[in-house]
């Protein structure tokens, strides 16, 4: 018997491609610090070595590159794969126990802000879509049928933007996975799929983070929160990449041992 | 008293109330619990019906809608000390969280 099989291995994947004003992929190797001391998990970054997006049609208005997640199925060396975005800030291991149990894959279902759940509609039928900023899943049949579906998707789009009446000119990842989760489930909303918490976002530009006690405090242009340490997501990448969160970084590594 | 000073005393509060519910948002996701291929939420209804159920075999609907065959006394053991310990830690955050606040 080979008892390595045994062991599934687990491991954490940051899909990083710059653009002209934000370098994705030192904001990966930034979280994938916060993984490996958290998590205590590999962590692997694939950069997407040319454009190979198949939307021919679709303009891009921003330098906002999201193409290329369906590629995370083949490209992960592990069994269970968290897909992570590069601005997910890991601070806990509560991901870890969503990546036990029998499951194809796990999707981000609640978003919360300061203020409560981020309302975020796709198109005039569907209300609050799934997230892909977290994306749990194993090496299944199911899942690989999940991602076939994302790339068909994004192949596609101007079909599926007519098709849920979705603007054609902004591609999101987020409308892609809930389009394949949707078709994969026979077209029923179904939450089996759906990682049950929720995660907090700070979408204000940061002016500040630092630690008080058991404490982040995160000071925005709109707010002063003094938040339990939990894993975050920095909408702010500007910040992630600045000499003041460096600072929180090292003071948080201090902390943590 | 200023209009600057009722301004100010307003918007701690709002903080506090952000703050607090924050606190207690992470820690329902901090109750859940994964056991014997399922996820559970740690309730104190749940840890009385494990308590209270005379089988030690029981088949018991987990976060994902599934039915899920427990060992009883093992996983009442777990469930006692995880909601033990994640509301200590509740307990004592909030109460750090007050202090803060007078900061």
């Amino acid at each position: 018997m080979n008892l390595e099989k045994l062991e599934k291995s687990r491991g954490v994947v940051f899909l990083a491609k710059n653009t002209d004003t934000i370098d994705y992929v030192k904001i990966a190797k930034i979280s994938s610090e916060f993984v490996e001391k958290n998590l205590k998990l590999s962590t692997t970054i694939f950069q997407p070595s040319k454009d190979k997006s198949t939307t021919k049609k679709v303009l891009i208005p921003t330098q906002w590159k999201n193409f290329f997640r369906w590629e995370a199925w083949n490209q992960t060396p592990y069994d269970t794969t968290i897909l992570l975005d590069s601005d997910y800030i890991v601070l806990t291991d509560n991901l870890l126990k969503y990546t036990k149990g029998n499951f194809d894959y796990r999707l981000l279902r609640v978003m919360a802000t300061p203020s409560g759940s981020m309302e975020s509609y796709m198109g005039n039928y569907l209300k609050n879509h799934l997230w892909a900023t977290i994306i749990v899943f194993n090496k299944t049949k199911k899942t690989k049928m999940l991602f076939d579906i994302v790339r068909r998707v994004e192949s596609n789009w101007k079909y599926y933007s007519r098709l849920f009446r979705l603007d054609p000119y902004c591609f999101r990842n987020d409308f892609a996975f809930t389009i394949a989760d949707l078709i994969l489930n026979g077209y029923t909303l179904c939450d089996s799929h759906h990682l049950p918490c929720s995660v907090l976002t700070i979408e204000n530009p940061i002016h500040y983070m630092g630690i008080i006690g058991n404490f982040i405090n995160v000071k925005t242009n709109k707010e002063n929160l003094v938040v339990a340490k939990q894993d975050l997501h920095l909408l702010d990448k500007e910040y992630i990449l600045s000499e003041s969160f460096l600072t929180f970084k090292e003071n948080y590594f201090a902390k943590i041992g | 008293m200023s209009i600057e000073t009722i301004i100010e005393q307003i918007k701690t509060a709002t903080d506090w109330q952000t703050n607090k519910r924050l606190l207690r948002d992470r820690t329902q996701n901090d109750l859940q619990l994964p056991y014997s291929g399922g996820l559970f939420k740690i309730t104190p209804e749940l840890i009385a019906f494990l308590n209270s159920w005379d089988s030690e075999k029981i088949y018991l609907e987990d976060i994902y809608e599934n039915p899920v065959e427990i060992d009883r006394f093992e996983f009442l053991c777990q469930a006692k000390e995880h909601y033990q310990r994640v509301m200590n830690r509740w307990h004592q955050e909030y109460n750090e969280l007050r202090k803060i606040r007078k900061v």
